[in-house]
This record gives structure tokens, sequence and C-alpha cells, in this order.
């Protein structure tokens, strides 16, 4: 009948040795290199530490009923431009009783509390001797991420069209898309505020250009944007003396990159340095115990079973 | 350390398995007798399948591969630049068919006989493994490389009939010194040193994704349970039918029939002209906004469309043309049994054309309401068309046209009309009939009940029988001007939000008053509904709600800057100030529970706001844009969701409690925090050095 082993346990052999000995140099040594080359191996090895980060987020969408649509004809010196703000366009435009009309719906699709889809509805009173050649429509939007990365924002959403023949409606179906250049700080309890400012509202007309392009020009150099993401666009042909242009934006999850905290660095990097240091903390314990085993360096060696005589 | 050891001798023994026995298995067999090279191919490929066939399992080591190979490499028939083709291939057709569930064994023989009587593995045919009778080539003389006749042996270049064909060297209509043109022997020599395919590989899509010569020592995938493609012996017609093709299906046609039946839901509505019945019809858009297709008018439903049109195919001329000549029927309990179809045996009506101008109806007059064009300006042109059908007692008894005529130039090349199609179960007009915005909330779309009475509100709704009075109505834009009628289409609708705008032009009166800004500013406020006190109904639907419950809407623009004026004679120029020329109306909102009413839209309040601005006007050209915004704000919800945010606990501690760490700065914190860390890693793993 065999014997089967219940339990076990093991016996420490400790070999000890005073501060300035060769033995001491050794072991300290050593446990520098176990601590060293783990980090050195992880960091050539790449991807180490974690540069950039993504989360998807839907964000809190809200038209703020500030709007410029240029609706341009044949003749460049007739607009219809319809805009929320007085101040925004000269008083020589006096085409405004041409906007006769501007629907917007906020759609919450799955009542969870966000703007799912945006419905705009424009109805223009087109002179009988003109003919619209191109509109441009821009539309502020308030723009909330609030888990992760928190940020308020003024934002735009710009259709542009040309329009080779007369058109009677113009119907418009897009997803917006967050954009950014660069990374968000995503600083935590901290709401980035950086854009938070009316690009329509607060618009100083340069005397040089067009306040169409100073806008685009304007929000261009933003390092954080919206834009629309065309699906489906289709105009209708026929000049009739009016037109519909109906531009229906959803508002999906949106990828929003940003720049790991510290502890999300360290979370990150922690376990490509444990796993490493483990199996480097193994090789040089086989070395340790050959050198101390094989009395390579000078040591006391003491086996707990034997009595200890330099006590 | 004892699993660790378990855990090793089993990774042992599996790589044992894998690689070893693989070596040891080769080894055996370069070792067998010599005397075993004697037993026929088709025993030992017998063998082999018999041993598979046994357990069929997917799965199989690439040992029995290389033993069928060596099997088949042993046939001393086969020449060599065929023995790699044949032998990957075969083996490969080989296995499928064997590990065929769906394959019989009449199938196995049919399907061998199939892949063997090919000339391509005429020499495989050889490698019979089972005892089929009917394989009479097992007698078939050896693989010999004298070339067989061009009617049985394949050659896929052999393009040309009984003349040799450029570099086809299989082509037995070449001469041997053609042949040698083409270079045929050093073809066969490349072929024969092309690397010998893996039998196992073969079965992956790519062979350097998966790791070529890493695969000789590892399982391989032989068969799947994928559907089965080979077996076309199986072949049935109807799966055509999986497979996509062109299709044929006609256009979708309803052919509408007169049932001599009362009417039901979704019936065309019928016509009789002359003792022939035809259907209703009105022209709707198909793939663009031009009026291109045609639908019946179906009976029940409720229809709208809007299309372009040129002045020539407008539907009013359509419409004068059916009224005049056909009248609208319904079977009766008599239509059934006759078989003469006119108006002694069906209920025959004729139509009522209305003219609506400015909000006033009246019958049509052809002298009168004739369409004339004068120059470029057309008159009674009808772009807005109502039908209206009334049924009552299985039958229709009105159906009316309401069209709704206006002036319109005729430079325009299109149109837009717009065709609306409604169906009343009554015996009166709708005019007369009181239409409820919900009931009781609001629905989305419906006008806004509101009454301009100081008192009995409520009571006065249900008595008012012409609905525009209890509506919200503002002025249309027509062309770029205000238009106010009673029949203007701009009614403050619940949940939409929307921004009118329109020109007011006053009218030219040589030099100006010295009120005329007060004057222009009182026409606006006609235009603007701000010369009159307004009440709101909360409900769609206002039953019981007594006068205190309405919202009233004191609009009082006496609290506003007074207007004044001021015309420059020099200049001719007429400044007013504080000229109120915007409206806005805010609607608040709630979906509440009233009672056993769930969700109900309720106006909780309104609110209104004017806007007063200076303005400079030419005297002969006193012009205005007014502006009217509305506004549904729903406070059921939240306007912003802000989400919680992580539980924290507040402990007061001394100012000096962190003493030798710098308090209230991050950076300095989680340089201390890795610090901290860091002295803990060093104390981890140096707690072995005793310094005793």
């Amino acid at each position: 009948m065999g014997l089967y082993t219940l339990f076990s346990y093991n016996v420490e052999v400790q070999f000890k040795s005073c501060l300035f000995s060769k033995a001491m140099l050794f072991t300290l040594f050593l446990t520098i290199l176990t601590l060293i080359l783990p980090f050195v191996v992880a960091n050539k090895s790449r991807g180490f530490w974690l540069r950039t980060q993504k989360f998807y987020e839907q964000p809190n969408i809200h038209f703020t009923y500030e709007y410029l649509l240029v609706a341009e004809s044949d003749d460049p010196s007739y607009s219809i431009v319809c805009n929320s703000m007085k101040g925004l366009v000269g008083s020589n435009l006096r085409n405004e009783e041409h906007c006769t009309e501007f629907q917007v719906h906020e759609h919450d699709v799955n009542s969870d509390g966000k703007v799912d889809l945006l419905d705009f509805k424009y109805y223009l009173d087109i002179p009988k001797e003109r003919t619209i050649t191109s509109i441009a429509l821009i539309l502020m939007l308030d723009f909330q991420l609030k888990t992760i990365c928190p940020l308020h924002m003024q934002s735009l959403a710009v259709i542009n069209r040309e329009f080779v023949t007369p058109p009677s409606a113009f119907k418009y179906l897009g997803d917006l898309q967050f954009y950014q250049i660069s990374h968000l700080p995503c600083k935590p309890n901290m709401i980035n505020t950086k854009y938070n400012n009316s690009i329509l509202f607060n618009y100083a007309k340069n005397g040089h250009n067009n306040i169409v392009d100073s806008i685009l020009d304007t929000y261009f150099m933003r390092e954080v944007s919206t834009l629309i993401n065309t699906l489906y666009s289709r105009n209708q042909n026929g000049q009739t003396g009016s037109m519909q242009v109906q531009a229906s934006v959803r508002v999906p999850e949106m990828e929003i990159r940003y720049t790991p905290s510290l502890m999300q660095e360290l979370k990150w990097a922690w376990p490509q340095y444990l796993s490493l240091a483990a199996v480097f903390y193994w090789i040089f314990n086989k070395i340790r115990i050959f050198v101390f085993f094989n009395r390579l360096f000078m040591a006391r060696r003491i086996v707990p079973w034997k009595k200890q005589s330099w006590k | 350390m004892n699993v660790m050891t378990y855990l090793s001798f089993t990774v042992l023994s599996i790589v044992i398995q894998f690689c070893v026995m693989d070596f040891i298995q080769e080894k055996l067999q370069a070792d067998d007798d010599p005397a075993l090279l004697n037993v026929s191919q088709k025993e030992s490929l017998h063998q082999i399948l018999k041993n598979i066939s046994h357990k069929p399992h997917a799965l199989y080591y690439r040992t029995q591969t290389r033993s069928l190979k060596s099997a088949s490499s042993r046939i001393p028939n086969i020449s060599s630049a065929l023995v790699t083709l044949g032998t990957t291939e075969a083996t490969t057709a080989l296995f499928d068919v064997l590990y065929d569930d769906n394959t019989t064994d009449s199938d196995v023989t049919s399907t061998t006989e199939m892949y063997f009587t090919s000339t391509d593995y005429d020499n495989i045919t050889e490698i019979t493994f089972f005892d089929n009778k009917k394989n009479k080539s097992s007698n078939s003389p050896p693989f010999s490389t004298k070339p067989k006749t061009s009617s049985t042996n394949h050659c896929a270049c052999n393009l040309l009939y009984k003349v040799c064909d450029i570099n086809c060297c299989c082509d037995q209509d070449c001469s041997d010194s053609e042949h040698n043109i083409f270079q045929c022997s050093n073809i066969a020599k490349a072929n024969h040193n092309e690397p010998e395919i893996d039998g196992c590989v073969s079965h992956l899509f790519d062979e350097r994704k998966y790791g070529g010569t890493t695969l000789d020592n590892l399982l391989c995938i032989v068969k799947t349970n994928l559907p089965v493609k080979r077996n076309i012996q199986k072949f049935d017609q109807l799966s055509v039918d999986q497979y996509y093709k062109w299709r044929c299906d006609d256009p979708k046609f309803t052919s509408y029939e007169f049932r001599k039946t009362l009417y039901n839901f979704s019936d065309p509505v019928w016509l009789l002209k002359n003792e022939t019945i035809y259907y209703l019809d009105f022209p709707t858009p198909s793939v663009n906004n031009y009026c291109t297709d045609r639908e019946p008018i179906e009976f029940l439903k409720q229809k709208q469309s809007r299309c372009n049109v040129k002045i020539k195919d407008l539907e009013m001329f359509n419409i004068l043309k059916t009224s005049e000549e056909a009248m609208v029927i319904s079977a009766t309990e008599k239509t059934a049994n006759s078989s003469l179809m006119n108006c002694s045996n069906l209920h025959c009506i004729n139509w009522t054309i209305l003219v609506c101008d400015n909000g006033l109806c009246q019958n049509y007059n052809k002298s009168t309401d004739e369409v004339t064009c004068i120059e470029d300006i057309c008159t009674n042109v009808a772009l807005k068309i109502d039908y209206e059908f009334y049924y009552q007692e299985f039958k229709i008894i009105n159906a009316t046209i309401k069209l709704y005529v206006e002036n319109i130039s005729s430079s325009l090349p299109f149109m837009s009309q717009e065709i609306n199609v409604n169906f009343y179960i009554a015996n009166k007009s709708i005019d007369l009939i009181l239409q409820l915005s919900g009931n009781p909330g609001y629905i989305e779309g419906l006008p806004v009940i509101v009454s301009y009475a100081k008192n009995n509100h409520t009571e006065l709704f249900y008595n008012n029988t012409l609905a525009y009075k209890s509506n919200m109505v503002f002025p249309d834009n027509k062309n770029g001007l205000c238009d106010m009628t009673h029949t203007s289409s701009n009614i403050v609708k619940f949940g939409v939000n929307k921004r009118t705008k329109c020109l007011y032009v006053h009218p030219y009166e040589g030099v100006p008053k010295p009120d005329i800004c007060n004057t222009i500013q009182s026409d606006i406020n006609k235009l603007l509904k701000l010369h009159k006190n307004v009440s709101i109904s909360p409900y769609g639907n206002p039953r019981d709600l007594s006068d205190n419950l309405w919202l009233n809407l004191e609009i009082n623009i006496e609290k506003q800057e007074p207007v004044y004026g001021q015309f420059n004679d020099k200049s001719l120029k007429l400044h007013c100030y504080n000229l109120i020329t915007r409206l806005s109306l805010i609607f608040m909102y709630a979906s509440v529970d009233e009672n056993a009413y769930r969700g109900q839209n309720k106006i909780l309040s309104v609110k209104y706001e004017v806007a007063a601005n200076n303005h400079s006007f030419y005297v002969e050209d006193i012009s205005i844009v007014t502006t009217i915004d509305i506004i549904f704000m729903d406070v059921t919800k939240p306007s912003v969701y802000e989400y919680a945010g992580s539980p924290h606990l507040n402990i007061y501690l001394p100012r000096d409690f962190f003493f030798p760490f710098p308090p209230n700065t991050s950076a300095h914190m989680s340089t201390t925090c890795l610090m901290i860390l860091l002295c803990c890693v060093i104390v981890f793993f140096a707690n072995k050095i005793t310094l005793e």
C-alpha cells in the first residue's frame, strides 16, 4: 500500500553575511537587476506606457436655435439669408421675408433622456425670377460629454449643397460626428469648456471675408469640433417658386480619444511589469541558490535543525 | 510542485505523441519487410481506409496521410509527375468521398467511378479499395508515357482540332519534333521538381498564413460539417430556388374590380360614367417630387399628396372634367342582383365643387371661376385641393371637392400642388363639426385650442362651430408678404417648434402722418395677435374645464416702451422707435397623469415675449419683416441630465495631518504615491535580505 503526501512545508535555509561584503554586494546587485530588468524589457518591447485611450459615448446634443441659412441664387447679388441674429448680417440683405418657416424637432427615440435625432425643416419662398443655385446651412449645437471626459462646447453642423438645376426641395440625412485633431486632456472632475462659446453669436465680421467663410475659418481652427457625415442626400428639380430644405441629423455614439491619467497608466503598466518581474525573480533566485549553496561567496549558512554556535 | 510535475509530464507526453511518434512510425515503415512492398496498393489502401472507416473522426494524424502517400507512392506504375498531383488530389478526393456522411456505399462506388473513369486519374483507377466488380478499369494496361488517342486523353490546351496547338505538350496532334520545340521535357521536369504539396495543408486556405511546415506535425481538418457541396449526384431541381438569380417578377399591379357590394375599408371610390364604372384616383409622386403616378382614392383612408406639376397638368382641370362627366356611386342591396349598372341600381351622387378664396367657399361657377391667364398672371388656380367624402347609412351621401384658388405666375415652369383626401362618417360638413386636439391631453401636430372670449371659454368652444376661431392663426407668407386670411395654414400646432417670417408692407400715403409709427405698430399688433388677450386650453379637450383652468395669456404691450416716430424731410426717411416686430410664444407642457388618464400632454404655462427695435424706412417703401417664434418645451424631463457623482466621504483632518507631504498639490501627491509604491516594491523584493 503506497503512501500519499498529505501536507508539506518548506524549510528555510538562511545565508547571512555582514553589510560590507561581496555576498551583500552580489545580493544587492541581483535585487536591483530583478527590479530594473523587467522594466527595461517591458519598455523596450513597446506599449508599456499607455499613450492614448478612447471611449464611446452618445453626447447630449441640443439645438441652440442659432442658425444661418444662405440660399444663393443665379444672381450673386441676390441671396436669401435666414439667420437667428440680427447683427450677424448687414442690413442690406433685405430678403429675410422669404424665409417663410423654420421648424425644429428634437427626438428622443429610445427615451433615454438624450436627443437621438434632430429634424430641421426650412420653407423658403423663391421669387419667380430667381432660381437657387446653392445653400449653406449652419446650425449651432450644444454639445456635452458627461462620463469620462466631461466636455461642454458649442459646435456647428454645416450642410452645403450646390444645385445644377433649379431645386424645389432638398432632403439631407446624415450622422453627427465628433472630430478631434488631438487628444482630449480629460482631467477628472473638471469640465472642459474651452470651446463653450457661441461661434455665431460672438462672431465679429471681418471686413475682408464673407460671413460664411469666416465662420468656417474660425471653426476650422478648433482642436475639437463636430461635422456631419452625409449618409444620403437628394434634391428635387423644378422651379416652383418655393423650396423645402429638410435635414435630419442623427446623434450616434461617438468615439472620443483622450490622454489617460496617471493611475490609468500605472494600472496598464503594472501587470506587464509584474509578469516580467516574476520571471526575472525566479531566474535570479535560482542564481542566488546556486551561488550560495556552492559557497561562491562567503556567507554563513543557517540550517534550522542545527544549533548555531556563532551566536 | 507535484502539480507542476504532473503538468510537465502531460505536456511531454503530448509532445511525444505528436512529434516523436510521427518519427517512429515513419521509421517503422522504412524498416518494413521488403516483402511487404509486394502487397498490392489496393490492399494497403484498403487497410488504411478500413481503419479510418471504423472511426470516421474529423481529425486524423498526418501519419496516416503519409502512410497513404507512402502506399500510393509505392505503386509501381505511376509516373513521378502524376504521383505528385495524383497522390495529393486523389487522396483528398478519396477522403472526401469516404467521409461524406450522406454518401452511401452505392454513392461511393458511383463517385469513385466518376472520379476514376476520368482520364486524368486513369492510373489511380487502379487503386481500388473496394471490391467493386463493376470497376473493370483495374485490368486496364498500366500507365505509360505513350500518348493515348486524343479521343480519350484529356488535354485542356488542345483547342485546335487536328492541328497542333503551340506549347501544348499533351496535344497529340503535335509531333515529337514540335514537342521538342515547345521544350515539353523541360516543363515536365519543372513540374516534377515542384515541392510536394501536403495533403493536410491543401485543406487550408493559405499555407503560408497557417505556418507552412509548422503544420507538418500538427492536427489538420480533413472533414468539416459544412453543407455537402460535392455530392452533385443527388442534384435536386428544387435546389435551383436556393440560388440567387435574375428576377422576373412582374411589377406590383393591383387590379380593382367593382364587386357590386357595399363599400369596405380600402375599396376604391367608384365613379359612374355612361354606364361605365371606374375608380377615382389622384396624382402622387413616384421617384421624385413630380406627379408621375396616380393612386386610387381608397374608402376611409385619409391620404395626402404633395407634388409638382406643370400648369397644364394641374389636377384641378382633371377634377373639373371628372365632376362634369362622372358621378360617385355606392352599391346598394339592389346592385348585387342587377347586371345593368346605372343610377337606378346604384346610389349616385353628383360632385359638390366649392371654390374657396380668402376663407370663403362657394359653389363653383364655370363662367366666373374659370382659370384665366393674363400676361403672366393666372387667376383662380387651385394648388390646394381637398376631397371630402361623407359616408352615412352604407353609402357615400356627399362628395365635396374644395378648390383653394389663388393667383399665380405662369412664368414658373412648375407648380406645387397639394391634395388631401378625407372621409367623414357624418351627414354635415366638417366645417360644422367640432374638432378636438386630443382627448383629453394634446396630441402632437394638432392645433392648440384657444379662446379670445373673456369668459365661458369651454361653453363657447363647444358651441362654436367655426373651427378657425378656436385656433391661434398667424399670417401666412405669400410670396414673402404677410397674408392674413381665415384659412391661413400658419396655425399654432401642439409640439411644432417653428419660426415664421413675413413682410409687412404699409400702404404708401404720401407724406407720412405724425402718428404713422403708431399706425404701423397697430397693424403689426393685429398680425401678431397682440391686440387682444387670449386664453389657452391646457388640454386638447377642454371638457369640464372652468375658466380659471384656462391659461390666460394677458398681452400687455402697454408695459413696453412707447412707440414714437420721426420723419426727416431732407432724407425722406421715417424713423420709428420701439417698434415691436417679433413675437415669441413659449409653451411649457408636461406629460401628466390626470385622473384615470395616463401620460396626457398638458400645457402648464404659456409665456409671450416681444422684441422692440428701432427701424428706419424710406417713405416710398415702408415695410418691415415680422417674426413669430413658437416653441414647446417639455418640462416633464429635466432640461439637462446630470449624472450622479461617485460616492465620497468628507473627512476633516488637521491641517498638518500629512505634514511631510505637500498638501493640495495633485502633481506632488501623485509623485509621492509613485514613490511609496516603488518603496513597497523594493521592500517586497528585498524582504529576503536579512541583515542580522
